[in-house]
């Protein structure tokens, strides 16, 4: 019973040993983080707000996003731990190893059992319908985890906003809902007890018994696993060629790189610092940055499209400042990305770095952070100006819409994103391997003060550009600051190896 | 151009006193090491002894924390482009650069290297069947692993340092590169430093083994004559101790079961089996097992 127990146990605190073993809480700060980051905004807003009736509403809104971040916490913990729990659910071990599929299964059973009686628990009686919170969450969480499962299911979450539309604008919304309660109320405990089966069956039909099928399945998704998300270099053969890894945002995909490397090596003179800099890789060369921003605007053309013809009305020109906003945060995000892309890399930069005419020290140091600084401001700069373009058009066709629809945000995040150039005069040699959400955080850090910008332009008055300019200015002063350090500091590439 | 002393000058390989660490465990011990021009050394160790961080060390990919390690005697941090024309590297793992084709792969560092034998690359891939407009990442692991050797031997370095080199090949493969090992060595006096765990390959090759333990190395001879002097004694434990003061041999032996393990002044051959000890030559795997112990 002891032994079945600490089984249990040390399957479900898989995740979180896994995290603890790569050394960094950092992706789990920053999870927190952003669920919480708009509650706080508003509650630091309810303190600048005119009236105390605004403050009160400030104050209910932050209430109400902060129960939302803790739904979002508890949806990402239920996917960690249901992804992680597939993972070690491999076929060769489900077929040899005795018990090892069952323990999985009720590990994930008593989980969710726990999830779903603390749903009931906490907003359950705060609401006064435990078992209704009860059955919602157990129910979306065997859901959730028959589609990490099953990726194909996927769709019907993609689908469902579109039948919820059609099935409220039939039956009106009012209606549909007070038909959805009444059904409830009167049968209650038959839908609790269909809840509880169907989800319980789903939960064990997830872990397979190692047969071919099982086999298949779980290569399928390691497959779908490794083509969007490519994984780091060590430890894993990572997908360089993959016609799909810009959905990832990878960048591998080398059609234009491979076109200029070929014209880069048919020349004897081609310089030292060129070929160095293809020698890198595509994930870091600027031919992969421009192939990056081309699908990014056919994608979100296509989405911008597809989203106003299915829902027209007040939403078809409150997606141009949406527009200008994924423009500027997606757009600069590529070029913020430094670190997993760099050292995506580290091998191949030991070799590079023994080859002759290629400098150490101070002098590649800073050729490195030149270069990616160079690469930053180009692609920040062409972002801020789609944006504003975007922007100005949307306001010439429906006056104070970017208002209505941002808040202001890309105004903000203009002011915030130049000064993110002091992310690329790092201490490469010592800098670690990041991956997931860690990787992101420069990304993070820009939207982060973005917010803050707004609170603090809506709170004191305070104009974007004076903030935007007084960031410009720190941000180069830490760049020189940085230039001058760096002539005393070890040889940048290959990255991480004094980490 | 900083050159040291005439002895680190003559050495092609000199390190004094290096120290590396990771965190609290201590990899590289103040070891010492010199290799002379024309010397090949097989660099022995047992897994996570520390070889490839010292390969790393050697060639200036790592920093160390104390010490300082010469190449053609010049410090290994900062080479002059001359220097690093007289040195290839194979390092472990040789699925690198795997976006690109071989042949752009080759194309590439050729850019880069004032010599470069195109002839011996052009017969190397077609005798090796390396196919050259395939992405490096779609190749087998013992096709890019040869790719990664004739990338190396391209530009005839003059110190060639092979980080496990024959993981991935088959026998044959293995045949093929000691064959271009030693013509190396024959041919242009090469200074090869490699690390393997195919001691018979080292047999084939190695003019000298050197054995790295405890960060430091415990022991670099000429491997023929440590063979030769090398013995396996068994027999009752105070029996073989007299046997060994008795012939002025020295243990190497650490562990404590298994045969005992002794090097003598003189030949083995000379040795003569006691009817309570026995004598009998000792291999290589033994002098591994004992020194790497």
């Amino acid at each position: 019973m002891n032994e079945s127990n600490s089984s249990l146990a040390s399957i479900l605190a898989a995740p979180w040993q896994q995290r603890r073993n790569t050394g960094s809480c950092l992706n789990e700060i920053l999870v927190v983080a952003m669920c919480f980051v708009v509650p706080l905004s508003f509650l630091v807003l309810s303190l600048f707000a005119p009236s105390a009736q605004e403050a009160a509403l400030q104050r209910g809104i932050a209430a109400r996003s902060a129960w939302i971040g803790i739904f979002a916490l508890m949806v990402a913990g239920w996917l960690t731990l249901v992804g992680n729990t597939l993972q070690q659910n491999h076929p060769t071990l489900a077929r040899l190893v005795p018990h090892h599929a069952s323990q999985l299964r009720t590990a994930l059973l008593v989980a969710w059992a726990m999830v779903s009686l603390a749903a009931a628990a906490i907003p359950g009686f705060g609401f006064d319908a435990p078992l209704a919170w009860a059955c919602g969450a157990a129910g979306a969480l065997a859901l959730l985890a028959a589609a990490l499962r099953w990726p194909m299911l996927c769709l019907c979450g993609v689908a469902a906003p579109f039948v919820s539309n059609e099935l409220t604008s039939r039956f009106g919304a009012a209606d549909f809902e007070e038909a959805i309660r009444t059904h409830w109320e009167a049968h209650q405990v038959v839908w609790a007890g269909m809840i509880v089966t169907a989800g319980a069956s789903i939960l064990v039909g997830v872990i397979g018994n190692g047969g071919a099928r099982h086999s298949g399945s779980y290569e399928y998704r390691q497959r779908l696993r490794s083509t969007f998300f490519p994984p780091q270099r060590d430890g894993a053969a990572t997908l360089a060629i993959s016609k799909y890894v810009w959905l990832g945002g990878a960048a591998t995909n080398g059609r234009p790189y491979h076109w200029w490397l070929d014209r880069l090596l048919a020349r004897r003179d081609s310089p030292v610092m060129a070929r160095l800099f293809a020698g890198l890789g595509p994930a870091t060369h600027w031919t992969s940055r421009l192939f990056e921003a081309f699908w990014f605007l056919v994608i979100i053309s296509g989405v911008c499209v597809l989203v106003s013809v299915l829902f027209g009305g007040a939403l078809q020109t409150a997606i141009l400042p949406w527009m200008a906003f994924s423009v500027l945060t997606n757009g600069c995000s590529s070029a913020l990305l430094a670190v997993p892309r760099l050292h995506r890399t580290h091998r191949e930069q030991a070799l590079l770095v023994l080859l002759p005419g290629v400098p150490r020290g101070a002098r590649l140091n800073r050729w490195l952070g030149w270069q990616l600084s160079v690469s930053f401001v180009v692609t920040a700069l062409c972002g801020l100006l789609l944006a504003w373009v975007l922007e100005a058009f949307a306001d010439t066709i429906a006056p104070g819409v970017v208002t209505r629809a941002t808040g202001g945000m890309t105004m903000a995040l203009s002011a915030t994103m130049l000064p993110q150039v002091a992310w690329q005069w790092r201490r490469w040699a010592g800098m670690r391997s990041s991956a997931g959400i860690g990787s992101m955080l420069p990304v993070l850090v820009s939207v982060l003060m973005g917010v803050a910008l707004v609170a603090l332009h809506a709170g004191t008055g305070v104009g974007y550009l004076p903030v935007g300019i007084a960031l410009a200015i720190l941000a180069l002063a830490y760049c020189a600051w940085r230039w001058h350090r760096m002539a005393d500091e070890p040889t940048a590439l290959p990255v991480g190896r004094l980490a | 151009m900083t050159v040291q002393s005439n002895q680190a000058a003559d050495a092609c390989v000199s390190l004094q006193g290096l120290k590396v660490s990771f965190g609290s465990q201590r990899v590289l011990d103040g070891l010492d090491w010199s290799l002379p021009t024309g010397q090949v050394v097989g660099l022995l160790g047992r897994n996570g002894a520390g070889k490839t961080t010292l390969i790393e060390a050697l060639l200036g990919l790592r920093e160390p924390d104390a010490g300082t390690a010469l190449l053609f005697g010049h410090p290994s941090q900062a080479l002059p482009d001359a220097v690093r024309a007289r040195i290839g590297y194979v390092p472990q793992r040789s699925d690198l650069f795997e976006w690109m084709t071989a042949e752009q792969m080759l194309a590439y560092f050729r850019s880069f290297y004032p010599r470069w034998n195109t002839a011996k690359v052009d017969g190397l891939m077609s005798r090796w069947d390396i196919a050259r407009d395939k992405p490096v990442g779609k190749l087998s692991g013992g096709q890019q692993q040869r790719l990664s050797i004739i990338r190396a031997l391209a530009h005839e370095p003059e110190l060639l340092v092979l980080d496990e080199p024959v993981a991935s090949l088959d026998p044959a493969g293995r045949r093929d590169f000691l064959g271009e090992l030693v013509e190396q060595v024959v041919d242009r006096r090469t200074t090869i430093v490699f690390s393997t765990h195919i001691l018979s390959d080292l047999e084939r090759v190695a003019v000298d083994v050197a054995f790295l333990s405890g960060g430091r190395i415990a022991l670099h001879s000429p491997l023929d004559d440590l063979l030769e002097s090398s013995v396996r004694l068994g027999g009752v434990p105070v029996d073989v101790e007299r046997f060994v003061r008795d012939n002025g041999l020295r243990t190497v032996s650490r562990a404590s079961a298994g045969p005992v393990i002794a090097l003598g002044r003189d030949t083995r051959a000379e040795l003569r089996a006691t009817p309570t000890v026995s004598v009998d030559p000792a291999t290589l795997e033994d002098l591994f097992m004992a020194l790497t112990a």
